[in-house]
Protein backbone atom coordinates (compact mmCIF):
# COMPACT_ATOMS: atom_id res chain seq x y z
CA UNK A 1 0.00 0.00 0.00
CA UNK A 2 1.14 3.61 -1.01
CA UNK A 3 0.84 4.46 2.72
CA UNK A 4 3.56 2.26 3.90
CA UNK A 5 5.74 2.74 0.92
CA UNK A 6 5.89 6.68 1.81
CA UNK A 7 6.11 5.94 5.49
CA UNK A 8 8.86 3.75 4.90
CA UNK A 9 10.78 5.98 3.00
CA UNK A 10 10.59 8.61 5.22
CA UNK A 11 12.08 6.55 8.54
CA UNK A 12 14.62 5.62 5.68
CA UNK A 13 15.71 9.16 4.61
CA UNK A 14 15.25 10.31 8.39
CA UNK A 15 17.04 7.39 9.34
CA UNK A 16 20.09 7.76 7.03
CA UNK A 17 19.91 11.30 7.75
CA UNK A 18 21.03 10.25 11.45
CA UNK A 19 24.03 8.83 10.81
CA UNK A 20 25.02 11.91 9.22
CA UNK A 21 27.89 14.63 10.80
CA UNK A 22 26.83 16.50 13.83
CA UNK A 23 27.95 19.42 15.57
CA UNK A 24 31.52 19.53 16.74
CA UNK A 25 32.29 18.08 20.56
CA UNK A 26 35.23 19.97 21.98
CA UNK A 27 37.67 17.80 23.43
CA UNK A 28 40.57 18.25 26.18
CA UNK A 29 42.75 18.91 23.70
CA UNK A 30 41.31 21.38 22.42
CA UNK A 31 40.57 23.24 26.46
CA UNK A 32 44.55 23.06 26.26
CA UNK A 33 45.15 24.74 22.87
CA UNK A 34 41.85 26.92 23.83
CA UNK A 35 43.46 27.40 27.61
CA UNK A 36 40.40 27.32 28.89
CA UNK A 37 38.57 24.40 30.70
CA UNK A 38 36.70 21.88 28.88
CA UNK A 39 33.27 22.90 30.44
CA UNK A 40 33.74 26.70 28.74
CA UNK A 41 33.87 24.94 25.75
CA UNK A 42 30.77 22.74 26.44
CA UNK A 43 29.02 25.25 27.33
CA UNK A 44 29.65 27.91 24.32
CA UNK A 45 28.60 24.76 22.62
CA UNK A 46 25.22 24.51 24.45
CA UNK A 47 24.57 28.58 24.54
CA UNK A 48 25.93 28.04 21.01
CA UNK A 49 22.65 25.37 20.37
CA UNK A 50 19.90 27.46 22.10
CA UNK A 51 20.70 31.07 20.97
CA UNK A 52 21.63 30.80 17.08
CA UNK A 53 19.34 28.03 15.81
CA UNK A 54 15.94 30.07 15.79
CA UNK A 55 16.24 32.35 12.93
CA UNK A 56 18.52 29.50 10.80
CA UNK A 57 19.80 26.07 10.73
CA UNK A 58 22.86 26.28 12.57
CA UNK A 59 26.16 26.89 10.25
CA UNK A 60 28.82 24.14 11.25
CA UNK A 61 31.97 25.78 13.19
CA UNK A 62 34.23 24.63 10.26
CA UNK A 63 32.23 27.04 7.31
CA UNK A 64 33.71 29.68 8.42
CA UNK A 65 37.34 30.91 9.30
CA UNK A 66 38.08 32.35 13.23
CA UNK A 67 38.33 35.96 11.56
CA UNK A 68 35.04 35.37 10.08
CA UNK A 69 33.60 33.94 12.97
CA UNK A 70 34.49 36.93 15.08
CA UNK A 71 32.75 39.18 12.48
CA UNK A 72 30.07 37.33 12.35
CA UNK A 73 29.54 37.46 15.99
CA UNK A 74 29.68 40.85 15.91
CA UNK A 75 26.56 41.20 13.79
CA UNK A 76 24.47 38.41 15.16
CA UNK A 77 25.34 39.43 18.88
CA UNK A 78 22.68 42.22 17.65
CA UNK A 79 19.97 39.71 16.82
CA UNK A 80 20.15 37.16 19.44
CA UNK A 81 20.16 40.42 22.16
CA UNK A 82 22.89 37.49 23.86
CA UNK A 83 25.68 39.61 26.59
CA UNK A 84 29.29 40.13 26.09
CA UNK A 85 30.25 36.84 27.90
CA UNK A 86 27.88 34.87 26.20
CA UNK A 87 29.28 35.96 23.19
CA UNK A 88 32.55 35.40 24.40
CA UNK A 89 31.56 31.89 25.02
CA UNK A 90 30.31 30.94 21.62
CA UNK A 91 32.93 32.16 19.90
CA UNK A 92 35.17 30.41 22.05
CA UNK A 93 33.19 27.23 21.23
CA UNK A 94 33.34 28.26 17.51
CA UNK A 95 36.87 29.37 16.82
CA UNK A 96 37.67 25.56 18.20
CA UNK A 97 37.10 23.46 14.96
CA UNK A 98 36.96 26.94 12.79
CA UNK A 99 38.21 26.57 9.42
CA UNK B 1 6.00 57.68 -5.78
CA UNK B 2 7.82 59.73 -2.72
CA UNK B 3 5.28 57.80 -1.10
CA UNK B 4 6.30 54.49 -2.09
CA UNK B 5 9.89 55.77 -1.52
CA UNK B 6 8.61 56.54 1.77
CA UNK B 7 7.05 53.31 2.58
CA UNK B 8 10.25 51.05 1.08
CA UNK B 9 12.25 53.18 3.42
CA UNK B 10 10.21 52.30 6.39
CA UNK B 11 9.68 48.75 5.89
CA UNK B 12 12.99 48.80 5.39
CA UNK B 13 13.88 50.20 8.65
CA UNK B 14 11.18 48.04 10.49
CA UNK B 15 12.44 44.80 8.84
CA UNK B 16 15.24 43.48 10.87
CA UNK B 17 15.40 39.47 10.42
CA UNK B 18 13.64 36.59 9.37
CA UNK B 19 13.06 33.09 10.42
CA UNK B 20 14.21 30.44 7.65
CA UNK B 21 11.59 28.77 6.66
CA UNK B 22 12.06 26.86 3.19
CA UNK B 23 8.64 24.81 2.62
CA UNK B 24 5.15 26.13 2.45
CA UNK B 25 3.07 23.02 3.36
CA UNK B 26 5.98 20.91 5.94
CA UNK B 27 6.82 23.02 9.09
CA UNK B 28 10.89 23.08 10.34
CA UNK B 29 11.71 22.37 13.97
CA UNK B 30 13.41 26.08 14.34
CA UNK B 31 11.73 27.88 17.31
CA UNK B 32 12.27 31.88 17.39
CA UNK B 33 14.03 32.82 20.23
CA UNK B 34 13.19 34.81 23.73
CA UNK B 35 11.56 38.22 22.00
CA UNK B 36 12.34 37.78 18.27
CA UNK B 37 8.90 38.66 16.59
CA UNK B 38 8.16 37.93 13.16
CA UNK B 39 5.01 38.36 10.69
CA UNK B 40 3.89 35.88 7.87
CA UNK B 41 1.30 36.07 5.61
CA UNK B 42 -0.15 32.94 3.49
CA UNK B 43 -1.80 32.69 0.49
CA UNK B 44 -3.17 29.57 -1.00
CA UNK B 45 -5.07 29.59 -3.76
CA UNK B 46 -7.01 26.13 -5.02
CA UNK B 47 -8.97 25.21 -7.65
CA UNK B 48 -10.54 22.21 -10.00
CA UNK B 49 -12.60 19.93 -8.74
CA UNK B 50 -15.69 17.99 -10.23
CA UNK B 51 -17.83 20.76 -9.98
CA UNK B 52 -16.83 24.12 -10.42
CA UNK B 53 -14.90 25.31 -6.94
CA UNK B 54 -12.57 27.93 -6.08
CA UNK B 55 -11.12 28.82 -2.79
CA UNK B 56 -8.69 31.37 -1.53
CA UNK B 57 -7.22 31.31 1.71
CA UNK B 58 -5.55 34.00 3.83
CA UNK B 59 -4.01 33.99 6.91
CA UNK B 60 -1.85 36.77 8.78
CA UNK B 61 0.78 35.10 11.15
CA UNK B 62 2.21 36.96 13.92
CA UNK B 63 5.34 35.20 15.92
CA UNK B 64 6.49 35.27 18.98
CA UNK B 65 9.71 33.60 20.83
CA UNK B 66 8.87 33.28 24.58
CA UNK B 67 11.99 31.68 25.18
CA UNK B 68 12.77 27.91 26.79
CA UNK B 69 12.35 26.83 22.81
CA UNK B 70 9.03 27.45 23.09
CA UNK B 71 7.08 30.01 20.10
CA UNK B 72 3.26 31.08 20.34
CA UNK B 73 1.69 32.13 17.05
CA UNK B 74 -1.59 34.16 16.65
CA UNK B 75 -3.55 34.35 13.10
CA UNK B 76 -6.46 35.93 11.74
CA UNK B 77 -7.83 33.27 8.63
CA UNK B 78 -10.03 34.81 5.84
CA UNK B 79 -11.31 32.11 3.81
CA UNK B 80 -13.43 32.44 0.53
CA UNK B 81 -14.96 29.51 -1.55
CA UNK B 82 -16.68 29.64 -4.56
CA UNK B 83 -18.50 26.39 -5.89
CA UNK B 84 -21.15 25.35 -8.16
CA UNK B 85 -24.45 24.47 -6.82
CA UNK B 86 -28.12 22.81 -7.94
CA UNK B 87 -31.68 23.11 -7.18
CA UNK B 88 -33.32 20.53 -9.76
CA UNK B 89 -32.04 21.77 -12.64
CA UNK B 90 -31.18 25.36 -11.90
CA UNK B 91 -27.11 25.71 -11.22
CA UNK B 92 -25.61 28.21 -8.99
CA UNK B 93 -23.01 29.60 -7.87
CA UNK B 94 -22.19 30.07 -4.03
CA UNK B 95 -19.90 31.80 -2.73
CA UNK B 96 -18.97 31.48 0.87
CA UNK B 97 -16.66 33.54 3.50
CA UNK B 98 -15.52 32.41 6.75
CA UNK B 99 -13.18 33.92 9.47
CA UNK B 100 -11.27 32.28 11.77
CA UNK B 101 -9.05 33.31 14.52
CA UNK B 102 -6.13 30.47 15.36
CA UNK B 103 -3.44 30.01 18.13
CA UNK B 104 -0.79 27.62 17.72
CA UNK B 105 2.40 26.36 20.42
CA UNK B 106 5.48 24.85 18.89
CA UNK B 107 8.18 23.31 21.40
CA UNK B 108 11.48 22.47 19.93
CA UNK B 109 12.93 19.07 21.36
CA UNK B 110 15.92 18.31 19.24
CA UNK B 111 18.11 20.84 17.10
CA UNK B 112 18.33 19.72 13.02
CA UNK B 113 22.45 20.55 13.18
CA UNK B 114 22.87 19.67 16.56
CA UNK B 115 21.24 16.57 17.51
CA UNK B 116 21.02 13.04 14.73
CA UNK B 117 17.59 14.89 14.22
CA UNK B 118 15.45 17.93 14.78
CA UNK B 119 12.32 17.64 16.20
CA UNK B 120 9.45 20.25 17.33
CA UNK B 121 6.06 19.15 18.71
CA UNK B 122 2.97 21.12 17.24
CA UNK B 123 -0.21 22.58 18.51
CA UNK B 124 -2.86 24.56 17.00
CA UNK B 125 -6.80 25.92 17.43
CA UNK B 126 -8.95 27.65 15.48
CA UNK B 127 -12.13 29.61 16.53
CA UNK B 128 -13.92 29.85 13.49
CA UNK B 129 -17.35 31.96 12.17
CA UNK B 130 -18.47 28.43 11.42
CA UNK B 131 -16.40 25.93 12.72
CA UNK B 132 -13.86 25.08 15.08
CA UNK B 133 -10.50 23.04 15.01
CA UNK B 134 -7.88 21.45 16.74
CA UNK B 135 -4.72 20.13 15.31
CA UNK B 136 -1.80 18.42 16.21
CA UNK B 137 2.17 17.92 14.60
CA UNK B 138 5.04 16.14 15.13
CA UNK B 139 7.56 17.92 12.75
CA UNK B 140 10.99 16.12 12.08
CA UNK B 141 14.00 17.92 10.02
CA UNK B 142 17.38 17.34 9.18
CA UNK B 143 19.79 19.63 7.91
CA UNK B 144 22.81 18.19 5.80
CA UNK B 145 25.09 20.33 3.63
CA UNK B 146 23.12 21.58 1.48
CA UNK B 147 19.68 20.15 1.74
CA UNK B 148 17.14 20.27 4.24
CA UNK B 149 14.76 17.60 4.56
CA UNK B 150 11.48 17.39 6.83
CA UNK B 151 8.54 15.71 7.89
CA UNK B 152 5.04 16.02 9.26
CA UNK B 153 2.56 13.99 10.89
CA UNK B 154 -0.55 15.80 11.37
CA UNK B 155 -3.66 15.15 13.15
CA UNK B 156 -6.51 17.34 12.55
CA UNK B 157 -10.27 17.59 14.25
CA UNK B 158 -12.58 19.65 12.55
CA UNK B 159 -15.92 20.72 14.80
CA UNK B 160 -19.12 21.91 12.77
CA UNK B 161 -22.59 23.07 14.42
CA UNK B 162 -25.03 19.63 12.54
CA UNK B 163 -28.37 22.00 11.47
CA UNK B 164 -31.19 19.51 10.87
CA UNK B 165 -33.95 19.79 13.00
CA UNK B 166 -33.73 16.00 15.06
CA UNK B 167 -30.52 16.15 15.09
CA UNK B 168 -28.34 18.88 16.99
CA UNK B 169 -24.57 18.61 17.96
CA UNK B 170 -21.52 18.51 16.08
CA UNK B 171 -20.10 16.77 13.16
CA UNK B 172 -16.84 15.99 13.26
CA UNK B 173 -14.34 15.16 10.82
CA UNK B 174 -11.14 13.87 11.42
CA UNK B 175 -8.02 14.66 8.69
CA UNK B 176 -4.34 12.52 8.78
CA UNK B 177 -1.71 14.00 6.88
CA UNK B 178 1.94 13.12 6.05
CA UNK B 179 4.17 15.74 4.95
CA UNK B 180 7.57 15.07 3.12
CA UNK B 181 9.78 17.82 2.18
CA UNK B 182 13.25 18.14 0.46
CA UNK B 183 15.38 21.45 0.01
CA UNK B 184 18.53 22.26 -1.95
CA UNK B 185 19.72 25.76 -1.13
CA UNK B 186 21.83 26.29 -4.85
CA UNK B 187 22.73 29.60 -3.11
CA UNK B 188 22.73 31.78 -0.12
CA UNK B 189 19.39 33.44 -1.16
CA UNK B 190 17.78 30.50 -3.16
CA UNK B 191 16.41 27.13 -2.44
CA UNK B 192 14.14 24.46 -4.68
CA UNK B 193 12.18 22.47 -2.99
CA UNK B 194 10.08 19.42 -3.44
CA UNK B 195 6.97 18.68 -1.23
CA UNK B 196 4.48 16.09 -1.16
CA UNK B 197 1.69 16.16 1.19
CA UNK B 198 -0.70 12.61 1.76
CA UNK B 199 -4.02 13.73 2.74
CA UNK B 200 -6.78 11.68 4.22
CA UNK B 201 -9.84 12.29 5.81
CA UNK B 202 -11.63 10.09 8.37
CA UNK B 203 -15.38 9.64 8.95
CA UNK B 204 -17.02 7.19 11.16
CA UNK B 205 -13.46 5.40 11.91
CA UNK B 206 -13.35 4.71 7.96
CA UNK B 207 -10.89 6.43 5.71
CA UNK B 208 -13.16 8.26 3.19
CA UNK B 209 -10.41 10.08 1.02
CA UNK B 210 -7.41 10.05 0.49
CA UNK B 211 -4.92 11.93 -2.15
CA UNK B 212 -1.62 13.04 -2.54
CA UNK B 213 -0.13 15.95 -3.62
CA UNK B 214 3.40 16.22 -4.72
CA UNK B 215 4.92 19.93 -5.99
CA UNK B 216 8.26 21.76 -6.63
CA UNK B 217 8.83 25.46 -5.33
CA UNK B 218 11.24 28.10 -4.94
CA UNK B 219 12.90 29.78 -1.37
CA UNK B 220 14.04 33.15 -1.17
CA UNK B 221 16.04 34.54 1.26
CA UNK B 222 16.82 38.06 2.29
CA UNK B 223 18.28 39.79 4.75
CA UNK B 224 15.10 40.01 7.09
CA UNK B 225 12.39 38.56 4.35
CA UNK B 226 11.74 35.37 3.05
CA UNK B 227 9.18 33.87 0.14
CA UNK B 228 8.29 30.70 -0.62
CA UNK B 229 6.29 29.36 -3.01
CA UNK B 230 4.93 26.07 -3.96
CA UNK B 231 2.68 24.83 -6.89
CA UNK B 232 1.29 21.36 -5.08
CA UNK B 233 -0.98 19.30 -8.50
CA UNK B 234 -3.11 16.50 -7.01
CA UNK B 235 -1.14 13.39 -8.29
CA UNK B 236 -2.91 10.14 -7.22
CA UNK B 237 -6.23 9.39 -4.82
CA UNK B 238 -6.37 6.36 -3.20
CA UNK B 239 -9.87 6.30 -1.86
CA UNK B 240 -13.29 8.45 -2.61
CA UNK B 241 -12.67 8.93 -6.77
CA UNK B 242 -15.34 9.61 -9.26
CA UNK B 243 -14.66 8.40 -12.48
CA UNK B 244 -10.55 9.51 -12.57
CA UNK B 245 -7.88 8.73 -10.72
CA UNK B 246 -7.67 11.82 -8.92
CA UNK B 247 -9.97 12.48 -5.49
CA UNK B 248 -11.79 15.71 -7.05
CA UNK B 249 -15.06 15.56 -4.52
CA UNK B 250 -13.08 16.30 -1.88
CA UNK B 251 -9.88 17.59 -3.19
CA UNK B 252 -8.73 20.08 -5.78
CA UNK B 253 -6.13 19.44 -8.91
CA UNK B 254 -4.12 22.23 -7.96
CA UNK B 255 -3.26 24.06 -4.97
CA UNK B 256 -0.66 27.16 -4.58
CA UNK B 257 0.40 28.41 -1.93
CA UNK B 258 2.52 31.54 -1.54
CA UNK B 259 4.04 32.60 2.32
CA UNK B 260 6.26 36.11 2.87
CA UNK B 261 7.82 36.94 5.81
CA UNK B 262 9.23 40.05 7.79
CA UNK B 263 9.98 40.80 11.21
CA UNK B 264 8.98 44.70 12.43
C1 LIG C 1 16.87 36.72 15.24
C2 LIG C 1 17.35 35.95 14.13
C3 LIG C 1 18.79 35.44 14.18
C4 LIG C 1 19.44 34.88 15.24
C5 LIG C 1 18.92 34.60 16.63
C6 LIG C 1 20.78 34.56 14.76
N1 LIG C 1 20.90 34.88 13.44
FE1 LIG C 1 22.49 34.47 12.24
N2 LIG C 1 21.52 35.29 10.65
C7 LIG C 1 20.27 35.88 10.70
C8 LIG C 1 19.95 36.46 9.40
C9 LIG C 1 18.69 37.21 9.03
C10 LIG C 1 21.06 36.17 8.57
C11 LIG C 1 21.28 36.52 7.09
C12 LIG C 1 21.47 37.98 6.81
C13 LIG C 1 22.56 38.67 7.53
O1 LIG C 1 23.74 38.34 7.35
O2 LIG C 1 22.24 39.62 8.29
C14 LIG C 1 22.01 35.42 9.37
C15 LIG C 1 23.20 34.92 8.91
C16 LIG C 1 24.09 34.19 9.64
C17 LIG C 1 25.29 33.56 9.13
C18 LIG C 1 25.72 33.51 7.67
C19 LIG C 1 26.83 34.44 7.37
C20 LIG C 1 26.38 35.85 7.18
O3 LIG C 1 26.95 36.75 7.81
O4 LIG C 1 25.43 36.07 6.41
C21 LIG C 1 25.93 32.97 10.18
C22 LIG C 1 27.22 32.17 10.14
C23 LIG C 1 25.14 33.24 11.37
N3 LIG C 1 24.01 33.96 11.00
C24 LIG C 1 25.49 32.83 12.66
C25 LIG C 1 24.71 33.09 13.78
C26 LIG C 1 25.15 32.86 15.12
C27 LIG C 1 26.52 32.30 15.53
C28 LIG C 1 24.12 33.19 15.95
C29 LIG C 1 24.08 33.14 17.46
C30 LIG C 1 24.97 34.02 18.14
C31 LIG C 1 23.03 33.65 15.09
N4 LIG C 1 23.44 33.59 13.80
C32 LIG C 1 21.77 34.01 15.56
C33 LIG C 1 19.41 35.91 11.78
C34 LIG C 1 19.71 35.43 13.05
Amino acid sequence: MCFRNIVSAVILILGLSACASTLYLPTEQDAVVQNVSLNTLIRGRELYISTCGGCHNLYLPAKYTNQEWILIMGKMQEKTKIDDSQKELITRYLITSAK
Amino acid sequence: MKKILLFVFLLNGFIMLAQDRLFTYTYQSTVLNKGNKEIEVWNTYRTGRDDFYNRLDHRTEFEIGLGSKLQTAFYLNLTSKTSSNDVGSVKFYETENEISFSNEWKLKLLDPVANPIGMALYGEYSIGSKEYALEAKIILDKKINKFVVAANAIYELELKPVLEADDSGWEKENKADFNFACAYSFSQKFSLTLENSFKNVIEEGEIKHSALYSGLGLSHMMDNFWLNFTIMPQIKSFKGEYNHSLNLVEFEKVQFRLIFSYVF
